[in-house]
C-alpha cells in the first residue's frame, strides 16, 4: 500500500497498441507510486516493453487507453507534450545528435534551464564525461553515447527516465559504472523505469517490477517476489535469477 | 548517413574545427562579419566598370539566395526545393505594388512581406511531412508556382511578365541584397551562439528526439522558413528591380532550383561561411567560362558535390 502523498509518478490504464490485425499491447494497467524509485520492465523480446515505452514517451499514439503523469493525462503522439509533462528517455540504441558535440548535446535540450552550462557540466562531471564535452557525438563509443543520452535526459530534470536497455551491448564494466550513476541519481530523488533483458541488473536495482509476455501483463510486485512467480520464470526467464536473486530469497 | 573515419587525412582536414562548441567562434563570425560589411559598402564605389559591378552584384545575389536557403534547409535539414518561389514571390509582388501605385519602399516591403507568408507556406508542409516527402512536396510548389505565374496574368502579367514601371538605380539593388546577406547571415551567427541554435540543428539530427527533450520542432521550423521566405523575398524585389521586370523565364529558371541545395552542400550545411565562399567561386567560375564553355560549371557544380559528399557526412 502506497504511503506517497499525491498521485503516482506515472499511471497506465487500458493501454492497448494494435498495428493492422497485430496487437502489441492488450489492456494494459499498471501505476509507479512516489514509495519507490526504481522500477522495472522485462519479459520476452516482443512481449510490448519498448511500444510501451514508445507510448509514454509519445513515440506512438495508443490504440486505446489513458496515460496520466502526476495525476495530469498525457496527450497520446506527442513526444514533446510528453517531455514537458515530465517524461524524459533513452533509447535501446543511443539516439544523440551526432554532429553535434557533446556537450551541445546536453544544451539541445536545456530549455527553460537558469543556467544550462553550469548544469551541462554537472551533468556530464556525474557520468564522467566531462574530458569528451567538445569531442563529435557521433565519434563516441557505444557505451559512451549512453552516458551522454543519461545526461542528457536529465538535463530536462524528468518526473521519470524510461531507460530502454541502457546496459544492452555495452562491456560489463560500463554496466557497473551505469549501475552506480543510477543508484547516486536515485539517491538525489531521480525515479527511473527500466526494460532491461540483464535480469541480474534488474534484481540489483530495481524494486517493483513489471512483467509483460505477448502484450499483457502477467505480473507485477516487489522485484524480488516477481523474480520467483513460476508463471514469470516459466514465460520469460526459463530458469531462476542468478546470485543476485538468490541471495535475496535465501535471506526472505 | 556517412561517417568520418579516423586516420585518413583529407577527413580529418575537413573534419577540422568542428566538434567543440557551436559559440566559440561566435567572436571570430562577428569580427568577420563586420568586415565583409565594410567591404560590401565599399565595393561599388571602387574604380570598376559596369560590367565588374554586374558581376559583383551577381556574386552577391546568389551568395544571398544561398545563404537564406542555409538559414532554412540548412539548419533544419528540410531540403526544399521551392527557393524560387520564395524570389518570385518576392519580385512579382514588389512590381505589382508598384504597378498598383505604391511607393518604392511599400512595394519592397510588401515583396518582403509577401515572401514570409510564402515561407509559412513551406512551414506548414514540414509539420507533417518529413524529410523525403517534404522535398518531394517542395518540387511540386515550385512547378505548380511557375505554371500559376503563367496564368494569373492580372497579377503577375502572365506569360509576358511585369515590367518595373520605375527606373531605379543599381546601388539600391546591390545594397538591398546586401543587407538580405548581411542580417541573414548575422542570424545564422546569433543561432549557432544561442541555446535556440542547437534546437535548430537537433532538428535536423533527429527531429523526434528533439521533440522528445522538449524542442518545439514546429514554432522553430515556421521561424525559420519564415525569416528565410521574408528574407528571399526582400532579394526578389531587388532582385526584379535589377532585372527591369518579373518573368517566370528569370525567376522560376532550372539551376535556381538546385543552385542553393548544391552549393550549401558543398560549403557546408548550417556553416556560416562556406556556402556564401561556395555561391561566390561558382558565381566567378560561371562567369569565367561563360564565352568558352558556358554550360561545363554545372558538371564542375555536380562534381564537387559528389567529392564533398564523399569526403565528408552531409
Amino acid at each position: 500500500m502506497s504511503t506517497h502523498a499525491g498521485p503516482p509518478v506515472l499511471e497506465i490504464r487500458h493501454l492497448t497498441v494494435s498495428f493492422g490485425g497485430l496487437t502489441a499491447l492488450a489492456d494494459v494497467s499498471l501505476s509507479l507510486d512516489g514509495d519507490q524509485a526504481i522500477w522495472g520492465l522485462v519479459g520476452p523480446n516482443g512481449s510490448g516493453k519498448t511500444t510501451l515505452f514508445n507510448c509514454v514517451s509519445g513515440m506512438i499514439r495508443p490504440t486505446g487507453g489513458q496515460i496520466l503523469v502526476n495525476g495530469r493525462p498525457l496527450r497520446t503522439g506527442s513526444p514533446r507534450a510528453a517531455s514537458r509533462l515530465g517524461i524524459g528517455r533513452t533509447f535501446q540504441s543511443p539516439r544523440l545528435f551526432e554532429r553535434m558535440s557533446v556537450l551541445d548535446n546536453l544544451l539541445a535540450a536545456s530549455r527553460g534551464e537558469r543556467r544550462p552550462t553550469q548544469r551541462a557540466e554537472e551533468l556530464l562531471e556525474l557520468v564522467e564525461m566531462t574530458a569528451h564535452r567538445r569531442a563529435l557525438a557521433g565519434q563516441l563509443s557505444i557505451g559512451q553515447k549512453k552516458l551522454v543520452e543519461l545526461a542528457r535526459v536529465l538535463m530536462r530534470r524528468p518526473a521519470v527516465v524510461l531507460l530502454d536497455e541502457i546496459a544492452a551491448g555495452v562491456h560489463p564494466r560500463m554496466v557497473e559504472r551505469i549501475e552506480g550513476y543510477l543508484r547516486t541519481l536515485r539517491a538525489q530523488g531521480v525515479r527511473f523505469f527500466l526494460v532491461e533483458h540483464d535480469v541480474e541488473m534488474v534484481a540489483r536495482l530495481c524494486e517493483r517490477l513489471f512483467v509483460l509476455d505477448r502484450g499483457r501483463l502477467i505480473a507485477e510486485g516487489p522485484c524480488q517476489e516477481v523474480l520467483r512467480d513460476p508463471q514469470v520464470v516459466s514465460a520469460y526467464l526459463g530458469r531462476p535469477a542468478g546470485p543476485a536473486a538468490e541471495g535475496a530469497r535465501d535471506a526472505a | 548517413m556517412t561517417t568520418i573515419v579516423a586516420g585518413r587525412p583529407l577527413q580529418r582536414l575537413l573534419a577540422a574545427g568542428r566538434g567543440g562548441t557551436l559559440s566559440e567562434r561566435t567572436p571570430a563570425h562577428l569580427v568577420t562579419l563586420g568586415l565583409v560589411t565594410v567591404a560590401l559598402l565599399v565595393a561599388p564605389h571602387l574604380n570598376v566598370n559596369s560590367y565588374h559591378l554586374t558581376v559583383l552584384y551577381y556574386v552577391l545575389f546568389y551568395a544571398a539566395f544561398t545563404q537564406t536557403w542555409n538559414l532554412s534547409s540548412g539548419m533544419t535539414g528540410y531540403l526544399s526545393f521551392a527557393h524560387p518561389f520564395l524570389l518570385a514571390a518576392g519580385g512579382y509582388a514588389a512590381l505589382f505594388g508598384l504597378h498598383r501605385g505604391l511607393g518604392l519602399s511599400a512595394a519592397i516591403a510588401l515583396g518582403a512581406g509577401i515572401g514570409l507568408l510564402a515561407g509559412g507556406v513551406l512551414a506548414l508542409t514540414s509539420v507533417r511531412a518529413r524529410h523525403l516527402v517534404f522535398g518531394f512536396l517542395t518540387l511540386f510548389i515550385v512547378m505548380a508556382m511557375e505554371i500559376v505565374a503563367e496564368l494569373w496574368t492580372p497579377v503577375t502579367g502572365g506569360v509576358s511578365g511585369l515590367i518595373a514601371p520605375k527606373f531605379t538605380s543599381f546601388e539600391l539593388s546591390y545594397y538591398l541584397t546586401a543587407v538580405a546577406l548581411l542580417v541573414t547571415t548575422l542570424a545564422i551567427v546569433l543561432l549557432r551562439s544561442r541555446i535556440v541554435g542547437r534546437e535548430v540543428l537537433a532538428i535536423r539530427d533527429d527531429e523526434d528526439v528533439a521533440a522528445s527533450v522538449g524542442i518545439n520542432t514546429s514554432m522553430l521550423k515556421a521561424l525559420l522558413f519564415g525569416a528565410a521566405g521574408g528574407l528571399t523575398g526582400l532579394i526578389g524585389a531587388s532582385h526584379v528591380l535589377f532585372l527591369g521586370s518579373a518573368h517566370p523565364n528569370n525567376l522560376f529558371p532550372l539551376h535556381l532550383i538546385v543552385l542553393p541545395l548544391a552549393l550549401t552542400l558543398v560549403g557546408g550545411a548550417s556553416r556560416v561561411w562556406g556556402p556564401l565562399l561556395a555561391a561566390g567561386g561558382y558565381t566567378l567560375l560561371t562567369e569565367m567560362l561563360r564565352v568558352s564553355a558556358p554550360t561545363i560549371h554545372l558538371i564542375i557544380l555536380g562534381a564537387a558535390v559528389v567529392l564533398v559528399a564523399r569526403l565528408r557526412s552531409i
